[in-house]
């Protein structure tokens, strides 16, 4: 028995290896550029840190989800911008009130993400494929809406949500460290979240067992919109405005993110605070560039080769096994 | 030599088959069959390919019905249409594909579908205490419950399948193994062949086999199908390799045998 015990420790001291491992790279990228450059550690560039990876973590915790689920979803860039242009202008309009126009919002990008699970599950389509489809849709949807402009004109109590800050700290920051952290309880513990493990890892070994896949499936990617949703109401509130051109290009970063923190393609794999410290990488890279004025086209050429890299060695290590 | 009397006269079957028929479509598949299985005994059944034990297997576990013919359980006649009918009954199929989760833990794999939880929260220490008695029944040793089923040997990998089919949810009675050592090497064959032992001291197992070693080696009885109809119960004690080979291959066939 303490035989089982210790071992058991051993075992999961390495499964956490990864979260270590990155904690690890995290801290020696942190010394090399605050070493580089003085305004590393300053309070302001730290907070720009943690606001600039916001979005990037709701929305890498709902892809995080569906990779478990043995999915991905290329669509939440276009959920933010059609959920933040269809949130906006009820408001611009003045059609209904603050709130009820964020609950309109947040349900669309759940049910973006449903009607993704939906033709995933119904018709066993490839998720690349669907999700490619709702990509370009909701991008389209949200051109029709706006015909490119921006929609501006909004009101004071909805900017709040974006800009008000708790000592100190911006209030989407707080958010999105409490959805980590109850989403890392919920997938841990809570038997609903916890089977995407079981469909991912076989989807037709779990439906024998009396899992319902369906479900699972349907409701992963819903959510997965819906954080997508959560991440388009802070990113509207904050910038004050609606825009078609939003959240482009955040699903590579989101799926970068996932994949470094221990996600596979192959499903049932992924850990919440991995995909945490993966942003976090990624966002201090990004912030370093910026701090040693480095060309933003350099910034793109270093994400997609980091992102090469992390997916080619999750791709190496799922086959190795 | 007829030793399903021999049986009667100590005690009574846990499962009878009688006058078990089933068509697909032009094929007969089970013709006739009558069966008795015994508690703790391990009864080997055996067959070339086609000669209906799967079809067998499949209405006693509820993937078939019978076409006509019953079957009784501890005395009494029983409908299983369902798997669900044969979990409640006590009667436990082992598939020849384990259908494990190779990636994901030993305690997920034993619960998968079947959790213990309070609100819809996993309770993972009582799991993981069941996980371990589960695996000391069968006498296996596994390091680490967090451990993937991957990374386990091949008789480790049965043990958790056999734990989950078996001792997860309602109790055993009837242990159906469905050609536990296909595909297997030697020492892992050994492992099963081991496992198969130890549940054929607690329940009545039927397992169905190839190999007519093994059949020797665990069981005490065995049932010979030929297309469809048993055509010799036998005592392993007293049958011998040719002679079962000829059955199974309808070369001879026992006649008069009152199964």
């Amino acid at each position: 028995m303490t035989d089982t015990k210790r071992s058991s420790q051993l075992v999961s001291t390495a499964l956490q290896a990864r979260e270590i491992q990155l904690l690890l790279l995290t801290s020696v990228v942190v010394l090399i550029i605050s070493n580089l450059t003085p305004n590393f550690l300053t309070e302001s560039n730290l907070k720009s840190v943690a606001m600039g990876m916001t979005y990037d973590l709701i929305v890498a915790l709902g892809m995080t989800y569906v990779l478990i689920l043995g999915g991905l979803d290329l669509s939440v860039g276009s959920n933010i911008a059609l959920t933040g242009i269809i949130t906006t202008l009820l408001m611009q309009k003045g059609v209904v009130s603050v709130p009820v126009a964020i609950g309109i919002g947040l349900s669309v990008s759940f049910i973006i993400g449903a009607i993704n699970g939906a033709v995933i599950a119904r018709f066993r389509i490839n998720p690349f494929i669907v999700t490619l489809g709702m990509m370009s849709l909701a991008r389209g949807g949200a051109m029709v809406l706006t015909s490119g402009y921006f929609v501006t004109g909004l009101p004071e109590s909805f900017l709040i949500i974006g800009r008000g800050e708790i000592m100190g700290i911006p209030f989407p920051v707080i958010v999105a460290l409490l959805i980590v952290i109850v989403f890392d309880f919920l997938l841990k513990n809570w038997v609903y979240l916890n089977r995407a493990f079981a469909v991912g890892a076989d989807p037709d070994n779990a439906a024998l067992l009396g899992i319902n896949v369906n479900k699972t499936v349907v409701f992963g990617f819903a959510l997965c919109g819906l954080f997508a949703g959560i991440t388009a109401i802070f990113m509207c509130s904050r910038l004050a405005m609606g825009y078609a051109q939003f959240g482009l290009e955040i699903e590579l970063r989101a799926l970068g993110a996932a994949v470094i923190g221990g996600a596979t393609f192959s499903g049932g794999r992924g850990s919440i605070w991995g995909t945490f410290l993966g942003v976090l990488l990624l966002a201090i890279i990004n912030n370093g560039f910026i701090l040693m004025d480095a060309s933003i086209y350099w910034q793109k050429v270093v994400n997609g080769t980091i992102l090469i890299i992390a997916i080619a060695t999750a791709v190496r290590h799922s086959r190795i096994k | 030599m007829n030793s399903s009397e021999n049986h009667d006269q100590k005690r009574k079957p846990i499962l009878s088959i009688r006058g078990g028929s089933k068509r697909f479509g032009g094929i007969q598949a089970l013709d006739d069959i009558n069966l008795d299985i015994y508690g703790n005994e391990i009864l080997a059944l055996l067959g070339d390919n086609g000669a209906g034990k799967s079809t067998l297997i499949k209405a006693l576990s509820g993937s078939h019905t019978l076409d006509e013919g019953e079957i009784l359980f501890e005395g009494n006649k029983v409908n299983i249409s369902k798997p669900e009918d044969a979990h409640s009954l006590g009667i436990k199929t082992v598939y020849q594909d384990l259908a494990l989760f190779g990636i994901l833990d030993v305690t997920t794999n034993l619960f998968a579908g079947s959790e213990y939880t309070r609100w819809g929260f996993l309770q993972k220490k009582k799991m993981d205490k069941e996980a371990q008695t589960v695996l000391s029944h069968l006498k296996t040793t596994i390091k680490s419950l967090n451990q993937e089923v991957r990374s386990l040997s091949g008789g480790q990998q049965h043990s958790v399948a056999i734990g989950r089919g078996v001792f997860i949810g309602h109790e055993p009675k009837l242990i159906i193994m469905d050609e536990p050592t296909a595909g297997l090497g030697v020492k892992q064959s050994r492992e099963v062949l081991r496992l198969l032992k130890e549940l054929g001291q607690k329940f009545a197992v039927i397992f169905i086999t190839h190999n007519l070693e093994y059949a020797f080696e665990v069981a005490q009885r065995t049932v010979v199908l030929c297309s469809g109809r048993v055509v010799g119960v036998l005592d392993m004690a007293e049958a011998n390799h040719n002679q079962i080979v000829s059955l199974m291959m309808g070369v001879e066939q026992m006649v008069g045998e009152k199964v």
